[in-house]
C-alpha cells in the first residue's frame, strides 16, 4: 500500500467511497497496462460521481483513461503520464428495455455478454459479434473502439446500431446526443463522434441501441479454396447474388488451426458464409451457394449447424484474444480496404510475414472489407520487434495504396516505438480541433488514439 | 402546394437599382456570369423550400467545380456575407432558406456521378445528383441506393446528407447516414477536407457520422461517397385496409412482436386516402378508418413466410381486406400514391404544414388520438401519412395560407402534437431537420449542456457561424454567430 500524499486522492475517497478506489493499480499490469501505472483507479456508481471525478481531476490537472473491464487496455495507442483510471463497471445495467419498441438502454459499464442473455429472453440480440465478449467487454469498451464483428455484413457496426449516448466530458459536464426512438435527426450526432475515440472525447455513461430479432434458423457453409484469388473470385459472385449471407468471413489455415477448427485447416483459404433466416430460405441458401461459386475452384464443401456452427464463429469472433495468448509477441494489424483489395492484403501480409520469418494467421470480413492479420514470431525466443513493425509497415502501405487504411491495433510497446508516423488525412487538423474545443487541457487518453491525437 | 407563414415577409423585395454591381460583377468574375442570379424576380424563386418559411438571399450562384465554391466562400468570407447551400429546396424544416439574406450556393451545376464502383458497392457523386437519378444509374446492374426519401425524384444527395434524410425503405436498411462513407466539404473558412472514405472504419474521428444530419451548418458538401446495396431478389407489396386507426397501430406492433422487419411499413389515415386517390386513383379505399401499406423483400422463401405472418397479424387485427398486390405496375402504382401524398394534399386543402415528430411504435395508437384531439381543440383538419415502422409520424395540419389567424392555431397545433412526442420519449424530427422551423423546440429535447457542446463542434467548423446562420440552435443560444451582411443594398 502506497501512502496517500495528495488531498485530491483523498478526495477520490470521499467522492467514490473506500471500497471504490484502488491506490495500488499494480493488477493494471495483468491487464497488459504499459507505461507508469496510474496514481489510482476508481471506479464510480453514479454518473454523478463520475462527474465529480472529472472536476477533481481538473482541478488537480490529472490525465484519465477511462476503461471498463480492462480487455482492451494494451489496443491502441500507448498513453502517456496517465495518474487516474477510471472504470466504469459499476455502472452497470439496463436502464430501459422495450422489447415490442426494438430499443434498450444500458448503461456503458454493461458487459455485452449480459446484455444479449437479457435480450435472448425475448428472442432478440444486439448482433454485435465483437472480440472479448467471452471476458468482459463492456459495451462503453466496444464503442470507443469501434469494435465490430463478422456480422457487419448484415447488421453494419456500432455507428448502425447506437442511436443516442450519454457522457461525460473532461470538464464534468454531463452531456447527451440522439435519443431514444429509432429515427431522430434532432441536433448533431455526436454520438458518431465517440464512436471510435478511444475515449478521447468524453466518457460514454449509457446507450441506446436498436435490437433485432434473433433468426429463426441458421446454418453455415464452408467452403475450401487453393489460393486466395479462386476465394476472392467466389466472395464476389456471392456478393452480387441475392444469396448474400448474414456474415462471410475468410480465414486462412493458420488462423483456423490457431482456432481448432479442423473443418477449415484442410484449405489454405476457406470462405465461412452464415446462412440466417427463416428455414425454407436458409436450406436454399445453403444448397445453391457451392453451385454459384463451383467454377471458382472451389475445393470442398461442408455445411455446419447447431453447435459446431456456434463453435466455429465464436472461435472466429473470439481469434484476436486467443492470437493474444499465443505469444507475448502477438501483433494485430487491422485492414480497412475496399472489397477488391481484400485479397492484396491477405497474400501481401502472408509474403511479408514469410520474408520476415514470422507467423501469421489472418481473418477476413470478405464482405466488408475488414481484414485482421495477427503475427507473432515463428521461433519461441525471437525477439523480431524490428522484423514485425518492417512487416506492419508493408501491410499499412500496401492499404494506403488502394484507398484503404491499416491500423496497429495490438503490439507490444518496442514495436510501437518503432512504428513509422502516421500518414494523415486533410481532415486531421479538424479532428485535433474537435479534440481541443471538447478536451482544451487534453485529459482524456493522451496519446491513445490514431495520430496521437 | 406550398404553405407560406404570412406575416413573415422577412425582405422585401427591393428594387433592381439597390443591388451594388460591383460586388456582382465580383461574383461574376469568380464563377461566370451566368452563374450568379441578382435580379430580384430572380432570386425570389430562392426565398423558399418546402417549408413554411422564406427570406430573400442577395445573391444565387451556381458553381460547378469544388474551387469555385471555395472561391465564393473565400470571397463571401472576405465581404462578410452569410452563405448557404442548397439542393433542390425540397427541404421541410426552412434549412435552405436564408435567414439573414446571403449568398446561396445553388448545386444545379454539380451534378455528375463521378464514379460508379460496381465491384467495391460504392459510387462518388457531386450534391446535386438527384436521388433517384443514382438508383436508376445503376439498377441496370443489380444495384440501388437504399434511402428513398417521398421528394427522390427532385431532392438531392447533398440536401439528403444534410438532413440525414430517410424515406420509406429506410426501416430495414437504415438512413442516409447508415449508406455515407466519405465526404469532401469546403468549410466556411475555404479549408477543403476529405472524410471517411470508400472503406469502413477510417481511423481518427468519424466525421462524416458528424457532419451527416448537420443541416449545412458545419459545411458544405461537394463530393459524397456512398454506398450501393444490391437489388433484392424479390419484393411483396401488401396493402391492409382497417376500419379502425387502432387496429392498424397495433398490427405494426404486432408485426415487430412476430420478429419480422418489413422493408417499409407505412400508415395513411381516412383524410390521407381522400386526398391521395383524388390525386393518383392508385385504388386507395376512401371509406376506410387507415391502411398499411407494407412492403417486404429478400429471397422468395423468406418473402413468404413474413407475407403470411403480416397477413395473420392484419387478420389478428381486424383488417377488412388484405391485399396483394399482383403486378409491378400495381406495386409502382401503390407506391406513387404514398409518394406523392404531400402534393396530394392540395386536392383537399390550400396549404398544409407538415410535423416530424417521432415515438416509440408501440405508441402510435394513443398518438393519433391526441393528434385527433389537437386538431380537434384548434378546429383544424389533420391528415396522417407517416413511417409507421419506425414510428416516425408526419401529421399534415390542413389550412389556408391567407387567413393569419388560422395560421397562428396551426403552429400552435404542431408544436403541441410535438411536445407531446417528446413527452412520450420520442423526438421532434425523425428525418426533416430542425431547420430554422423547429430551433426553439429544442430545449424540449437537450439540455444547456447538450446544447453547449453541439455549439462547441459548430464552432470547430464555422467559426463565426457565417454558413447557414440560425438553423437549428434555439434563437437564444446563437453559438457564435456574427452578425453578418442582412442585405447586400445594406451593406454600401
Ligand atoms: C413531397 C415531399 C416529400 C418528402 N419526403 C421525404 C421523406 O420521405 N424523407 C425525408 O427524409 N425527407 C423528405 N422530404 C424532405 C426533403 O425532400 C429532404 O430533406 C431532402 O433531403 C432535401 O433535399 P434538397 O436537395 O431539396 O435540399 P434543400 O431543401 O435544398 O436543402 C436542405 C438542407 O440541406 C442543405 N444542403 C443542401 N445541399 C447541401 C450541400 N451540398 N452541402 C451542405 N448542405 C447542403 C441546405 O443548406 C439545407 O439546410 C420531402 C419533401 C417533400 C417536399
Amino acid at each position: 500500500m502506497r501512502v496517500i500524499q495528495s488531498a485530491g486522492l483523498r478526495e477520490l475517497y470521499d467522492i467514490a467511497g473506500s471500497e471504490h478506489v484502488i491506490y495500488d493499480a499494480e493488477f493494471l499490469r495483468q491487464h497488459g497496462w504499459e507505461g507508469e501505472l496510474p496514481k489510482a483507479c476508481v471506479t464510480p456508481s453514479t454518473e454523478e460521481q463520475l462527474c465529480e471525478i472529472m472536476r477533481l481531476a481538473q482541478a488537480e490537472k490529472w490525465k484519465v483513461a477511462p476503461a471498463g473491464n480492462f480487455t482492451k487496455v494494451r489496443l491502441g495507442g500507448v498513453t502517456e503520464g496517465i495518474d487516474l483510471v477510471i472504470s466504469l463497471r459499476c455502472l452497470n445495467g439496463i436502464i430501459e428495455y422495450q422489447p415490442a419498441d426494438l430499443t434498450v438502454t444500458v448503461e456503458a459499464g454493461t458487459r455485452l455478454s449480459a446484455l444479449n442473455a437479457a435480450l435472448a429472453k425475448e428472442r432478440q440480440m444486439l448482433p454485435l459479434d465483437v472480440p472479448f465478449t467471452a471476458t468482459g467487454a463492456t459495451i462503453g469498451g466496444v464503442m470507443a473502439t469501434n469494435s465490430s464483428g463478422p456480422r457487419r455484413l448484415s447488421y453494419g457496426s456500432v455507428r448502425d446500431m447506437a442511436i443516442g449516448a450519454r457522457f461525460v466530458t473532461a470538464d464534468g459536464t454531463l452531456a447527451k446526443s440522439g435519443g431514444k426512438v429509432v429515427k431522430n435527426v434532432a441536433g448533431y450526432d455526436i454520438v458518431k463522434l465517440l464512436i471510435g475515440s478511444y475515449g478521447t472525447l468524453g466518457i460514454v455513461t449509457s446507450a441506446t441501441f436498436k435490437v433485432f430479432p434473433l433468426p429463426p434458423a441458421t446454418a453455415t457453409v464452408v467452403m475450401g479454396f487453393a489460393t486466395v484469388v479462386d476465394a476472392m473470385k467466389a466472395r464476389d459472385r456471392i456478393l452480387n447474388s441475392p444469396l448474400i449471407p448474414q456474415s462471410l468471413d475468410l480465414v486462412d489455415a493458420a488462423a483456423a488451426e490457431l482456432m481448432g477448427q479442423g473443418i477449415a485447416t484442410e484449405s489454405a483459404y476457406s470462405l465461412l458464409a452464415a446462412v440466417a433466416g427463416p428455414p425454407l430460405m436458409v436450406e436454399r441458401v445453403c444448397r445453391e451457394l457451392p453451385e454459384l461459386v463451383r467454377f471458382d475452384g472451389v475445393r470442398s464443401v461442408s455445411e455446419l449447424n447447431g453447435e459446431a456452427e456456434r463453435t466455429l464463429w465464436n472461435a472466429v469472433q473470439e481469434i484476436t484474444p486467443l492470437a493474444l495468448e499465443r505469444s507475448r509477441q502477438t501483433t494485430v494489424v487491422k485492414g480497412s480496404v475496399v472489397l477488391s483489395n481484400v485479397g492484396n492484403i491477405v497474400a501481401r501480409a502472408r509474403d511479408a510475414a514469410a520474408q520476415h520469418e514470422l507467423q501469421v494467421a489472418t481473418v477476413a470480413r470478405a464482405g466488408s472489407g475488414t481484414v485482421y492479420c495477427h503475427i507473432w514470431p515463428a521461433r519461441d525466443g525471437d525477439a523480431p520487434a524490428e522484423r514485425i513493425a518492417n512487416t506492419c509497415e508493408i501491410i499499412v502501405r500496401e492499404a494506403e495504396q488502394h484507398g484503404g487504411w491499416a491500423t496497429i491495433e495490438w503490439t507490444t510497446a518496442e514495436v510501437k516505438s518503432r512504428l513509422p508516423q502516421w500518414n494523415v488525412g486533410d481532415d486531421f487538423a479538424v479532428m485535433q480541433r474537435v479534440k481541443h474545443e471538447l478536451d482544451p487541457e487534453g485529459v482524456l487518453n493522451p496519446g491513445r488514439l490514431f495520430g496521437k491525437i | 402546394m406550398r404553405a407560406r407563414r404570412g406575416q413573415s415577409q422577412l425582405h422585401k423585395v427591393e428594387s433592381g437599382d439597390d443591388l451594388d454591381s460591383r460586388r456582382v460583377s465580383e461574383l461574376k468574375n469568380i464563377i461566370g456570369s451566368q452563374a450568379v442570379l441578382h435580379a430580384p424576380e430572380d432570386l425570389m424563386l430562392y426565398e423558399y423550400d418546402g417549408s413554411v418559411d422564406r427570406a430573400l438571399p442577395d445573391a444565387v450562384v451556381f458553381p460547378s467545380t469544388t474551387e469555385e465554391v471555395v472561391s465564393t466562400v473565400c470571397w463571401a468570407r472576405e465581404k462578410n456575407f452569410a452563405i448557404l447551400a442548397r439542393g433542390a429546396g425540397t427541404g421541410l424544416s426552412g434549412g435552405s432558406v436564408p435567414v439573414n439574406g446571403g449568398v446561396v450556393i445553388g448545386f444545379s451545376r454539380m451534378k455528375k456521378i463521378v464514379e460508379i464502383d460496381l465491384a467495391n458497392q460504392r459510387a462518388v457523386v457531386q450534391p446535386g445528383v438527384v436521388n433517384l437519378d443514382l438508383s436508376l444509374a445503376v439498377a441496370k446492374s443489380g444495384y440501388y441506393y437504399v434511402p428513398d426519401p417521398s421528394s427522390q425524384k427532385a431532392c438531392t444527395i447533398g440536401g439528403n446528407v444534410a438532413e440525414n434524410s430517410g424515406g420509406p425503405h429506410t426501416l430495414a436498411y437504415g438512413v442516409t447516414t447508415n449508406h455515407v462513407l466519405g465526404l469532401e466539404v469546403v468549410l466556411p473558412d475555404g479549408e477543403v477536407i476529405h472524410t471517411g472514405g470508400k472503406p469502413l472504419d477510417c481511423p481518427g474521428y468519424d466525421l462524416t457520422g458528424l457532419i451527416v444530419g448537420s443541416e449545412g451548418t458545419l459545411g458544405i458538401v461537394t463530393q459524397a461517397i456512398v454506398k450501393l446495396t444490391r437489388l433484392p431478389e424479390a419484393v411483396q407489396t401488401i396493402l391492409a385496409i382497417f376500419n379502425s386507426v387502432d387496429d392498424a397501430a397495433d398490427t405494426v406492433a404486432e408485426i415487430t412482436a412476430r420478429a419480422i422487419t418489413p422493408a417499409a411499413l407505412e400508415m395513411m389515415d381516412q383524410l390521407a386516402l381522400q386526398a391521395v386517390e383524388a390525386a393518383t386513383h392508385a385504388g386507395y379505399p376512401c371509406d376506410a378508418a387507415a391502411v398499411l401499406l407494407i412492403e417486404v423483400e429478400g429471397l422468395r422463401e423468406a418473402i413468404e413466410v413474413q407475407t403470411e405472418e403480416i397477413r395473420d397479424a392484419c387478420k389478428h387485427h381486424a383488417a377488412r381486406e388484405v391485399r396483394v398486390a399482383q403486378s409491378e405496375v400495381e406495386r409502382q402504382l401503390l407506391w406513387a400514391g404514398r409518394k406523392n401524398a404531400f402534393g396530394a394534399m392540395g386536392r383537399i386543402a390550400k396549404s398544409f404544414y407538415v410535423q416530424d415528430g417521432v415515438i416509440p411504435r408501440t405508441r402510435i395508437s394513443e398518438t393519433l388520438r391526441f393528434i385527433g384531439q389537437v386538431g380537434e381543440k384548434y378546429d383544424l383538419r389533420i391528415a396522417n401519412v407517416f413511417h409507421a415502422g419506425d414510428g416516425n409520424l408526419h401529421p399534415l395540419i390542413l389550412f389556408d395560407i391567407r387567413d393569419h389567424e388560422q395560421y397562428r392555431r396551426v403552429l400552435q397545433a404542431g408544436a403541441e402534437i410535438l411536445a407531446y412526442c417528446v413527452s412520450i420519449g420520442g423526438s421532434i424530427t425523425g428525418e426533416h431537420g430542425v431547420g430554422m422551423e423547429k430551433s426553439d423546440l429544442m430545449p424540449l429535447l437537450f439540455t444547456e449542456n447538450d446544447l453547449t457542446i453541439m455549439g462547441k463542434l459548430k464552432s470547430v467548423f464555422n467559426r463565426d457561424g457565417r454558413l447557414n446562420p440560425s438553423k437549428i440552435f434555439p434563437t437564444s443560444k446563437g453559438c457564435g454567430e456574427i452578425q453578418v451582411g442582412k442585405q447586400w443594398a445594406a451593406r454600401t
